[in-house]
């Protein structure tokens, strides 16, 4: 593979990846181009169009055909991780540092989670930012929007809430136990994700992606 | 019009019946892309681009229309070979004499022949 055609594998990997398309499909279209390439020796900006433009392609044609996974998926599942890692950590180490019952106030509890999940939406709709082909300002505006809300409403709630008024109290034991069940389902989520970005090139008579 | 335009408004011809004419030709004979845009070049569709036949042919069997399976190349990498099902066939029996009137009422238009 030469250079120029390896950065357009390299391209269109990244440009198919965060477009949400699944590990395995990335691997298939990847073979697919190499295998035309390889075959007809044409350059793939020419066949394919340049990559960002080809992964848009790819990605309208999964849509339609309900073969890709919506972006909120992920988004959700990032989200869903992030916070099940904080509150998992937050509780298992408060069990392991206490000698007593766990007190959590209500900032611990709803305005650092409230910013925690902010502060990923607006992550996840920034870097959409960098590979929409279309109105990527609109995309920026939102993921700012989203970054100021997670910065101005953690002490925003704090100052409202305050911090230090005990909103509930748990057992050391119990705390211990829902910290750990929070940091497996955290593992779990995270080996999903990971799993689903593998990317698996096609086996010659195997079955393509469903 | 610019050579850019009418490329543009081919382009838009073809994807109304570009499915429909995969599908024909995988009737006849099983294919993978680089054998289908040849097929198709040779059939009068000479412009058609890998980078829309490939997505195309992977959502016909996403549909099920049809069926794909990698299979080793002849000393190169491996290729997706795609055949028609039988969702495929029932389709283009259904679409394609649908095709054929559509196609006939519009040429006829444009050669000015149509009926009074």
């Amino acid at each position: 593979m030469t250079v120029l055609n390896k950065r357009y594998m390299d391209e269109l990997t990244m440009a198919l990846r965060v477009r949400n398309v699944d590990g395995r499909r990335v691997g298939e279209v990847l073979a697919e181009v190499e295998s035309h390439v390889a075959e007809t020796g044409e350059d793939p900006v020419t066949a394919f169009g340049p990559a960002r433009e080809y992964a848009a392609r790819v990605a309208a044609e999964l849509d339609a055909a309900g073969g890709k996974k919506p972006t909120a998926h992920a988004v959700l599942g990032g989200i869903a991780t992030g916070v099940l890692t904080y509150f998992g950590v937050g509780l298992l180490l408060g069990a392991i540092g206490s000698d007593g019952a766990i007190a959590v106030t209500r900032f611990e509890a709803l305005g650092v989670g409230i910013t925690l999940v902010l502060s990923l939406a607006a992550a996840f709709v920034l870097m959409r930012a960098t590979i929409v082909l279309k109105r990527a300002r609109l995309w920026v505006a939102g993921g700012v929007a989203l970054l100021l809300a997670a910065l101005l409403g953690g002490p925003i709630l704090k100052w409202r809430a305050g911090d230090s008024a005990t909103w509930v109290e748990l057992p050391r034991a119990g705390a211990a136990v829902a910290g750990g069940v929070l940091l497996a389902a955290a593992v779990a989520s995270l080996y999903r994700a990971i799993r689903e970005g593998w990317i698996v090139r096609p086996r010659t008579g195997g079955d393509p992606a469903p | 019009m610019t050579d850019k335009a009418i490329a543009a408004r081919q382009a838009q011809w073809l994807r109304g019946v570009l499915d429909l004419a995969v599908l024909a030709l995988l009737e006849k004979e099983e294919g993978y892309g680089y054998t289908l845009l040849r097929r198709l070049s040779d059939a009068g569709l000479p412009d058609m681009k890998a980078g829309t036949l490939y997505p195309l042919l992977n959502r016909l069997a996403a549909d099920g229309l049809l069926h794909a399976e990698w299979r080793a190349g002849e000393g190169g990498p491996g290729r997706k070979v795609f055949t028609i099902t039988d969702a495929g066939r029932a389709l283009l029996a259904a679409q394609g004499p649908q095709w054929v009137r559509f196609a006939r009422s519009a040429t006829s238009i444009i050669e000015g022949s149509e009926p009074a």
